[in-house]
């Protein structure tokens, strides 16, 4: 089995340190590979082991991309097709173009896997639309998956319920956090990682559409608007003020 | 500004419905539904129609809406920001060549449509302009109150051809319920990993008894540790609330979880690290043990 996995390069959000005066974010942290891209991996990988087969990871990027790309190798991506593109935002329509291109080109894929979404941008629109642009059929939000021959079987975790469906090959799946704990690559692994076939792509070599659907005006912080009265010594005085506090706007 | 709506979940489209009348130069809406409300006072026009069995909601929702949009010219499609809703949005965007924004918190149309969502796990407000019309939105649950107007709709029951999606329903199973319906709650006592296990959890149990509340929970309580069942779950992936009353007992006040609770009126934390970032988000704050704590709120309320 081919398996393509879509994945990202990100900030790390939780270390991104917001200015104080214009409330913008500053990108002075380190890059990594997005969390639900692992898991998306994760599961080709082990998907592969029953299987056999060949892993594609594909990746695309506005910034240098480096660490994420040999992670998504040591953990056993077979290869990699990066698609470079100048910097700047791409909306999810373009992203999504490019990414297929790069499938079709490859001609032989049974299967593709994406993160349901990424901790940055959290659109969750690149799985939904490459299935779109291929023709495919296309499960979000996958938990759990077996693969018997040429059906998957998935459930879905949805807000208030699990869904349990079959889906066709060719396809493609969007999966969460839970659906399994990604593997941490072997120092071998890291170092086997350098040997194996990496592609550069240009975005503007693609054929694809480039006009954009959306643009970003700005991206702030909301100011925190709390009262942040903090009881630090006695908690009998804290439990009877706080309540009474309550009572008075009529909260409780 | 012509709007097609759809979302499975029936407050959700009430919300979108009432929002969108705001935005300049609306000119009414078309609902397509699977439900058997009637919304009255809502759109102009609700296209009801039957998903077969075994068929999804979204692919056959996808299939329905790109019809009608072929049939009519509408200059904003949206869907509402439920999972299932954040598949059908960029389907249907992808499908007609529009644009599309998903997990909205603003909608803004003056010379141009501008949108608002959550950035940076819900660190940073993205405002974003939409550069052509038509254009998809999935819209975030509670962004717009729900009120009826004088629209009486125009009932149209119809079925859709679909092509054959590749996919199958073969089950779905309700997950395991609290009780009460969070979204809707006016006080949630939200528990984190702090609250240690069963002996937390019920000590929590006993303060929302006391408040007439709802319970919640953060990622690790309801899905590493299951403490609780899933769909208590509060933050950016899970339910986002607007209660009077929020509080995070032992939580500590991650960016993931906050986003859920950010539009609470009061937000009163219990942690006994004095350094965690919830009691940054917070109107009051009790630096100390759960266990010491949570007594004495008790005592008090009973006392009020």
């Amino acid at each position: 089995m081919h398996i393509a996995v879509g994945v990202k390069q990100v900030y790390d959000v939780d270390q991104i340190k917001i200015d104080p005066r214009t409330l913008e974010p500053v990108y002075d942290v380190p890059l990594k590979l997005d969390d639900l891209s692992r898991n998306a991996l994760e599961e080709a990988i082990r998907i592969k082991e029953i299987t056999g087969g060949k892993i594609t990871v594909i990746i695309l990027n506005g910034v240098k991309i480096g660490e994420a790309v040999k992670e998504a190798l040591a953990m056993g991506g077979d290869e990699a097709k990066i698609i470079l593109s100048e910097g700047g935002f791409l909306d999810t329509a373009i992203t999504a173009s490019a990414i297929a291109e790069v499938i079709k080109s490859l001609k032989d894929v049974d299967l593709v896997i994406f993160g349901h979404a990424s901790v940055d941008t959290y659109t969750g629109q690149t799985g939904p639309r490459v299935a779109e642009i291929l023709g495919v059929p296309v499960v979000t939000q996958v938990r759990e998956l077996r693969v018997n021959d040429d059906v998957l079987t998935a459930i879905r975790d949805l807000e208030d319920s699990l869904e349990e469906v079959e889906i066709k090959l060719p396809c493609v799946i969007t999966v969460t956090n839970e659906i399994n704990e990604p593997r941490l690559p072997s120092l071998s692994q890291i170092l086997g990682a350098r040997k194996k076939p990496v592609e550069e792509l240009e975005l503007s070599d693609l054929g694809i559409d480039l006009e954009r659907g959306i643009e970003i005006l700005h991206n702030r912080a909301p100011r925190v608007e709390r009262l942040k009265r903090i009881y630090r010594d006695d908690t009998d005085i804290a439990a009877r003020e706080i309540i009474s506090e309550l009572k008075k706007e009529g909260i409780i | 500004m012509r709007c097609l709506v759809f979302s499975e979940n029936d407050d959700i489209a009430r919300e979108i419905l009432s929002g969108i009348r705001e935005l300049k130069g609306h000119d009414g809406a078309v609902l397509l539904t699977y439900s058997e409300e009637d919304f009255s006072g809502y759109a102009d026009t609700v296209v009801k129609s039957e998903c077969p069995d075994n068929t999804r909601i979204e692919d056959h929702a996808v299939s329905a809406i790109a019809r009608l949009a072929e049939e009519e010219n509408f200059d904003l499609i949206l869907t509402g920001s439920t999972r299932r809703g954040k598949e059908i949005a960029p389907r249907v965007a992808q499908r007609l060549g529009y644009p599309c924004v998903t997990d909205v918190i603003g909608v803004y149309m003056d010379d141009s449509l501008e949108v608002e969502r959550y950035s940076l796990s819900g660190r940073t407000i993205s405002r974003e302009r939409i550069l052509k019309l038509p254009a998809v939105l999935s819209i975030m649950p509670r962004v717009f109150e729900a009120i009826p107007d004088k629209e009486t709709p125009e009932v149209i029951k119809r079925e859709f051809e679909m092509d054959d999606a590749g996919v199958r329903v073969i089950e779905v199973r309700r997950k395991e319920r609290t009780g009460g319906e969070l979204e809707k709650a006016d006080i949630v006592i939200g528990v984190g990993r702090g609250i240690g296990g069963e002996d937390g959890i019920k000590m929590a149990m006993e303060l929302k008894e006391v408040l007439g509340g709802e319970i919640g929970s953060t990622r690790p309580v309801a899905y590493d540790y299951h403490w609780l069942p899933e769909e208590t779950m509060i933050g950016l992936s899970g339910k986002r609330i607007k209660p009077s009353l929020y509080i995070a007992i032992g939580v500590s006040g991650q960016i993931q979880h906050l986003t859920g609770v950010m539009n609470a009126r009061r937000i009163v934390a219990i942690n006994k690290d004095e350094n965690a970032p919830v009691f940054e988000y917070s109107d009051y704050g009790i630096v100390g043990d759960w266990r010491d704590v949570l007594p004495k709120l008790i005592t008090a309320l009973k006392n009020r």
